[in-house]
């Protein structure tokens, strides 16, 4: 009983002088063995593992209708080996398999004209089957057509026949939107499939500028503008590419726009356009522009922590008032004192936001539920980071079990008083721990966001080392800084991790330590370290002096004001270092830098109830004990002394 | 020998993008003169011996255009190149423009190499008298121009 038989096991050769013959070039046994069983029921598949055993293959065991070609090889390239197998065999339909459906091997195969198809790894069955049926389909019309044309045209040359083929190049399967346009502006009608999905199928010899026109006139009539000089020749040709404007908007979708001079052999005879879709390029840009809103927020905060709060509460105030309505003047000054204020806040995109929306109520529009539920929306979180950051100080004592069954054992054991009063004094503080495991949290965020999947972020301080977080509030809100650069550049590739000889997974540690007198704040990646050379030289271009080790640290912390935003000298290490160096010495603190070229970095921040001299900077490990050891020294940061009176 | 000691005048009304063009055009060795709209531009190309026109468009009391036509209407140098540069590249005024026969309409702002290798271009000798070069042929240092992928 047939039926009963799995398919695989039908005779392999029931048929075997029907099959179509074809060529698979690969250097990885596994892909060729899987193109085997993928193909061998429709095609007879013959192999081989690089491409001068594929010339080999081609010359003594030919005619093979199709040759597919893995791209990347050693020794022969796809496309060098497809262009010799075109010389052997020019009846051959030739496919490059490729992993990379890069721009360069798309122009190196349009150029040569000779590559049928490219086909993407990894390439589904159907898709497979469904391009070689093409090819071969391909091959036929090739050989049709070259009969005809031989009997009607004697002098007809292969050239002509190559530049025919290559007319016929459709590139179905790289992402990019492709179109060749000549320099008087005639489109050719052959384009990549992404090219018709968004702007729709040129036909030959439009003008390029009358098919944008369609879709985007204002960018239409900057292309027409070029084109007109492109064809006078009066001005050289990279004047006129870099004159043609390169973002447009079709429907909804943005489309970046880059050209490309083809030259066949001459003059440059034809423009190639290469159209992407920028839609992930600016929802990368708007996460940005967030970040750089919250890290504005951040920085007013520290600078003016009331008036931030104030304007927190004023803002929450009146983004309630924005409801869906009919324009009313209540509803106008709301937009307009928000909109005003947040601009001073730095909070520039929802500025930006109410902005927009005081136009167009100002013009006698309504707010519409959508627009009310936005402004809300984006003010929740925004507030929620602030607030995420701020929630630092709570009017509860808590203390952990470990906490209560210490201080029993004191006083069973018959400490003194003062020993019991500071003890006590300590509990009326805020555990170090959940402030960390907050920022920590965000941290991961941030990893996510960036797209850094190799990170694990731990937090270590023990339950006793506690702070006055009143007194921490504006440190904290600045310590946000040293997570964006620390996941930004402390985090390196895992191929450079492993190549390193580290494990994959890189570590950014948190940790809270209590000293004698004081505690320690720790950010410690075990990244590439920091590039001194780099900062070096970021510090000479805005003349900050960078001599040696200690101005280069200086140097880190530099922040350099232009008018748009903030630049800083150590754009190796990101924004706002300055503040964050501001935020801690304003409460006693001292910062430093330990960095290990490839091993890691260190930003260490040291409270103490005395000021540190300038050795005791370094940072001696053995000085660190745990918070149960501490002497009697009053923190800086303790609440004020209860009096024993 | 290109630009050396020839003579090029920029016509805008913005002191910002007359220094600009100035700067993108040092090192060429040519000499540069500055007018702030149409008429004192027609009166500097009047006094000059004007190699190379770069105007803008829009300017206050005598505009791009009035300037271009008066050039075009000169007895004996009615065939000096111009390149519009201004913030608009397309509408009414650039068809005139193009329509008067300049040589380029270029967008504000531009790339300083950019605007050089447009003015290099346009002041090459090879466009007046095509000759293959002399070893004897001085040598002349222009920006310098990333060369262009064909």
């Amino acid at each position: 009983m047939c039926d009963s038989l799995p398919s695989d096991a039908l005779p392999a050769t029931s048929m075997p002088r029907l099959r179509p013959r074809i060529l698979c070039v690969d250097d990885e046994p596994n892909v060729l063995a899987g193109l085997v069983r993928m193909l061998r029921r429709e095609f007879e598949v013959v192999t081989a593992g690089d491409g001068a055993a594929g010339l080999e293959v081609l010359a003594r065991q030919g005619p093979f209708i199709v040759v597919v070609s893995d791209f990347m090889m050693p020794g022969m390239t796809g496309v060098q080996f497809l262009a010799r197998a075109k010389q052997l065999a020019p009846d051959t339909v030739r496919i490059l398999l490729t992993g990379q459906a890069s721009l360069e091997g798309a122009i190196a195969s349009v150029n040569e004209g000779n590559i049928f198809r490219f086909l993407s790894k990894p390439c589904s069955r159907e898709h497979l089957v469904k391009a070689l049926e093409d090819a071969i389909e391909q091959a036929r019309l090739v050989t049709a057509d070259r009969e005809l044309l031989e009997r009607k045209l004697e002098d007809m040359s292969a050239d002509l026949l190559r530049v025919h083929r290559a007319r016929l190049l459709v590139l179905d399967n790289v992402s990019d939107g492709l179109v060749t346009v000549g320099v008087d502006g005639t489109m050719s009608s052959e384009c990549s499939a992404a090219l018709v999905a968004w702007m729709g199928a040129p036909r030959e010899g439009d003008l390029f500028w009358r098919f944008l026109a369609r879709h985007d006139p204002d960018f239409a009539a900057s292309v027409e503008t070029v084109f007109r000089m492109l064809r006078a020749g009066d001005v050289p040709l990279e004047v006129c590419l870099d004159q043609l404007p390169t973002r447009a908007l079709v429907g909804s979708t943005p489309l970046g726009f880059r050209y490309r001079p083809v030259s066949r052999g001459g003059p440059v005879s034809h423009v190639l356009v290469v159209v992407r879709d920028l839609t992930p390029e600016i929802e990368n840009e708007r996460l940005e522009a967030d970040q750089r809103e919250l890290m504005s927020g951040i920085s007013q905060l520290v600078q003016d922590p009331a008036e931030f709060l104030g304007f927190l509460k004023e803002a929450s105030a009146l983004v309630a008032q924005i409801i869906p309505s009919p324009s009313t003047v209540g509803l106008r000054r709301a937009l307009h004192t928000l909109k005003a204020n947040s601009d001073v806040m730095g909070l520039g995109r929802f500025a930006v936001l109410c902005h927009e929306l005081e136009g167009r109520v100002v013009a006698g529009g309504v707010v519409t539920a959508a627009d009310a539920a936005e402004v809300h929306a984006r003010w929740a979180t925004l507030h929620d980071r602030f607030l995420s950051v701020l929630r630092v100080d709570g009017p509860d004592i808590a203390i952990t079990l470990e906490e209560h069954r210490a201080l029993v054992q004191m006083v069973k054991s018959g400490a003194s008083r003062g020993d019991l009063v500071s003890r006590i004094e300590q509990l009326a503080l805020t555990p170090a721990r959940p402030v960390l495991e907050r920022f920590a949290a965000r941290a991961r965020d941030l990893a996510l966001q960036l797209g850094k999947a190799n990170v694990r972020v731990v937090v270590q301080a023990d339950e006793a080392v506690r702070h006055n977080a009143r007194l921490f509030a504006p440190f904290w809100a600045a310590f946000v800084h040293s997570i964006r650069n620390v996941v930004d550049h402390g985090v390196d590739a895992e191929r450079d991790r492993v190549a390193a000889g580290k494990p994959a997974i890189a570590t950014i540690q948190l940790t809270a330590r209590a000293l004698p007198d004081g505690l320690t704040v720790e950010v410690t990646d075990d990244g590439p370290g920091i590039d001194w050379a780099a900062v070096r030289r970021r510090a000479l271009q805005v003349g900050v002096p960078a001599n040696d080790r200690a101005e280069c640290r200086a140097a880190l912390f530099f922040d350099g004001v232009s008018a748009r935003e903030t630049v800083s000298v150590t754009s190796g290490r990101g924004i706002g270092m300055g503040a964050l160096k501001v935020a801690c010495e304003a409460i006693g603190g001292e910062v430093t830098v330990l960095s290990e070229a490839g091993r890691g970095t260190t930003l260490l921040f040291v409270f103490r109830s005395t000021p540190l001299s300038k050795d005791e900077i370094a940072f001696n490990p053995d000085s660190v004990r745990p918070y149960s050891q501490r002497g009697p020294a009053p923190l800086i940061c303790a609440l004020p002394a209860i009096s024993e009176k | 020998m290109s630009a050396l000691g020839k003579t090029v005048l920029v016509v805008d009304d913005s002191v910002v993008m007359r220094k600009l063009v100035t700067a993108a055009l040092a090192g060429m060795g040519c000499d540069i003169v500055e007018a702030t709209n149409g008429y004192e531009g027609i009166q500097l190309f009047n006094h000059y011996d004007v190699a190379l026109v770069i105007t803008d468009l829009v300017m206050p009391e005598t505009g791009g255009i009035e300037l271009i036509e008066s050039i075009r209407a000169h007895a004996s140098r009615s065939d000096v190149p111009v390149i519009v540069l201004s913030s608009q590249v397309a509408g009414d005024l650039v068809d005139r423009a193009f329509a008067f026969g300049v040589k380029a309409c270029l967008k504000k702002p531009i790339k300083r190499a950019v605007l050089a290798s447009a003015v290099a271009f346009l002041l090459a000798p090879a466009r007046e008298a095509p000759r293959a070069p002399s070893p004897r042929d001085p040598v002349v240092s222009l920006p310098s121009i990333p060369p262009h992928e064909a």
